[in-house]
């Protein structure tokens, strides 16, 4: 009766004209930078940072979450539309979503990417709303050890990735661990592998990598085939996924909302791992894994769901604990610490108004969110109807304008280049470079976990088994390996018995 | 492995590479204007009157959104533009 109350209270706020305009600007503007290579959500929340300086507290943080879960939508609409993933956390949905499009099935891989993205938002916000303070009090007991156990199963998550050779996954892997060990040693202070370029000191960003692997290496691929791209009117009935497409969804969509949230909660970049993480258990529970890389529709579903739902979930350990659990909760943090809110177990009760207005704040983002890209879902569609000659002169210059302007680096368009004519060759060869990307992503969390831990044990690597939550995750983690290793070996035995 | 795409991967690249030395000297705007003029005029032999219009816009109107209303810095010649 509490909850409702107070969400009565939350709506009051959230429903008043002045919230909704600015709910709508944060999500419209979300989904723009999210369909803009390169220009995340966390460099969206920065751009507008400053705008918000004149407004109160709740319209402030409510316009940023807007911006936040829009862009978590509008990255999968280039996704989908170009195979260039907006930002790092719709890399999965390129995979599905492009060969989709290459199937003429655009419109139907849109709809469900917003249909998915909206019932995972609005569900997750209702475990936000009720699971806050007990899911961040296990999190709260997540130290380094737990945390690399947990990037570890997250690593071997890849495993499941591979349309083709484990051995080529597990090689792309380490070349993004690798790739991700550029920078200033975060222990030592030691620079690795910099060359004397200063720009290299943070390290190689995520997002030149991804664009030069997904969106340049993509363009130098099909630039020679310009008319070969397969045009589709955009009328609205295209667009109504075929009631199979429906059935098929329903579960991925479920079930990536649930892993979003839970991953959600756990600090780290959450909404890509989520993504990775749904589109691994679609695929291998799925009884046709062969038809994921060609466009199945769970492969966009599933990832979509998750990572709007992650959205949700990386705001409990922000409200309730005042923990930012990530880069983008730790720019808001930031926000609201400029209008003197101190977010943590005490906003509840000193500010229910921020709490409570910010919760119904999301429940009508969300629906914003469907109002403005379902109508707009044909508008991006005619975007096929453009001749690709032109089409991939105008991506090509997004991408250098995405990469540029994340952090005003020619340094950062020279690696999105170089990581372009990786890409081309890596996919000449049949590598699967989405590894390479989590590789990249997870290795200064991964590498900063384990010698934390070293450190607390003073070297004494059975620390990862003492602890109770790293120990059952790296047990899970051996689980998971011998398995797959013997259902590798049974399915080799039973492929040679039919021969 | 087919490399049938070579020449085209090669222009790109070397277009790419041509558009990130001129970005910090020559400006955003005369260098994405340069690049896709080239693209769309000299590799795709696009009508001449229409690269223009269209590379211009492009290279005016991404600088207007993304440098004068969103703030973020792009980069400016010494000339001002």
């Amino acid at each position: 009766m509490e909850i409702l109350n107070n969400l009565a209270l939350g709506f009051s706020i959230a429903l008043t004209p002045q919230v909704l305009a600015y709910a709508f600007i944060g999500c419209l503007f979300g989904t723009l930078v999210g369909m803009l290579p390169g220009v995340g959500p966390l460099t969206g929340i920065s751009l507008l940072l400053p705008v918000t300086y004149g407004l109160n507290p709740t319209i402030a943080i409510v316009m940023l979450a807007g911006v936040y879960y829009g862009a978590m939508y509008g990255g999968s609409t280039t996704s989908i539309l170009m195979r260039i993933p907006g930002e790092a956390a719709s890399v999965m949905t390129c995979i599905d979503g492009y060969a989709m499009t290459q199937k003429g099935r655009a419109g139907p891989a849109l709809a469900i990417a917003a249909i998915g993205s909206f019932i995972a938002g609005t569900v997750s916000v209702v475990g936000l709303m009720l699971l806050a303070p007990p899911i961040a009090a296990v999190a709260l007991k997540f130290g380094p050890p737990e945390y690399a156990a947990l990037l570890t199963l997250g690593l071997l998550v890849l495993a499941y990735l591979s349309s083709g050779s484990t051995l080529k996954m597990l090689l792309m892997a380490l070349v993004g661990l690798l790739v991700g060990l550029v920078g200033i040693d975060q222990m030592s202070g030691f620079a690795r592998f910099t060359w004397n370029v200063p720009e290299l000191a943070d390290g190689v960003g995520v997002v030149p990598v991804a664009v030069g692997l997904f969106g340049i290496s993509e363009i130098m691929l099909s630039a020679r085939s310009a008319g070969a791209l397969k045009v589709q009117k955009p009328r609205l009935a295209d667009l109504v996924p075929s009631r199979e497409e429906m059935r098929a969804s329903a579960a991925p969509i479920l079930r990536g909302t649930l892993i979003g949230f839970l991953i959600g909660v756990v600090p780290g970049s959450a909404h890509i791992i989520s993504s990775f993480v749904s589109y691994a258990l679609e695929k291998k529970i799925s009884k046709h894994p062969e038809r994921f890389g060609h466009g199945a529709v769970e492969g966009v579903a599933g990832p979509e769901s998750a990572n709007n739902s992650a959205t949700s979930g990386a705001f409990i350990p922000l409200l309730a604990l005042g923990i930012p659990s990530g880069a983008v909760p730790a720019v808001m943090l930031a926000a609201l610490m400029i209008h003197g809110i101190s977010p943590g177990p005490q906003l509840m009760q000193s500010r229910p108004d921020i709490f409570w207005g910010f919760i119904a704040s999301m429940y009508v983002g969300n629906v914003v969110l469907l109002i403005l890209n379902l109508p707009m879902v044909g508008v991006f569609v005619s975007l096929l109807r453009i001749p690709y000659a032109y089409l991939y002169a105008f991506i090509l210059a997004l991408c250098l304008l995405g990469v540029y302007s994340t952090n005003q680096s020619t340094v950062d368009v020279w690696i999105a280049i170089g990581f372009g004519v990786l890409g081309y060759f890596l996919r000449k060869l049949e590598f699967d470079t989405a590894p390479l990307v989590l590789g990249v992503i997870l290795a200064p969390m991964l590498e900063l976990a384990i010698r934390q831990s070293l450190a607390m044990s003073g070297g004494d690597w059975s620390i990862f088994a003492k602890r109770p939550i790293a120990g059952t995750m790296l047990a899970l983690v051996a689980a998971l390996v011998i398995y797959n290793l013997l259902s590798r070996g049974w399915r080799t035995r039973v492929g040679l018995e039919e021969k | 492995m087919d490399l049938s795409d070579t020449r085209i991967t090669a222009v790109i690249v070397l277009l790419l590479g041509a558009a990130t030395f001129a970005l910090e000297r020559a400006g955003y705007r005369a260098t994405v204007f340069v690049f896709l003029l080239v693209v769309l005029a000299a590799v795709e032999r696009r009508p001449p009157w229409l690269s223009i219009l269209l590379s211009g816009g492009f290279a005016l109107g991404s600088f207007y959104l993304i440098n004068t209303v969103l703030r973020v810095p792009l980069p400016v010649s010494r000339w001002g533009w």
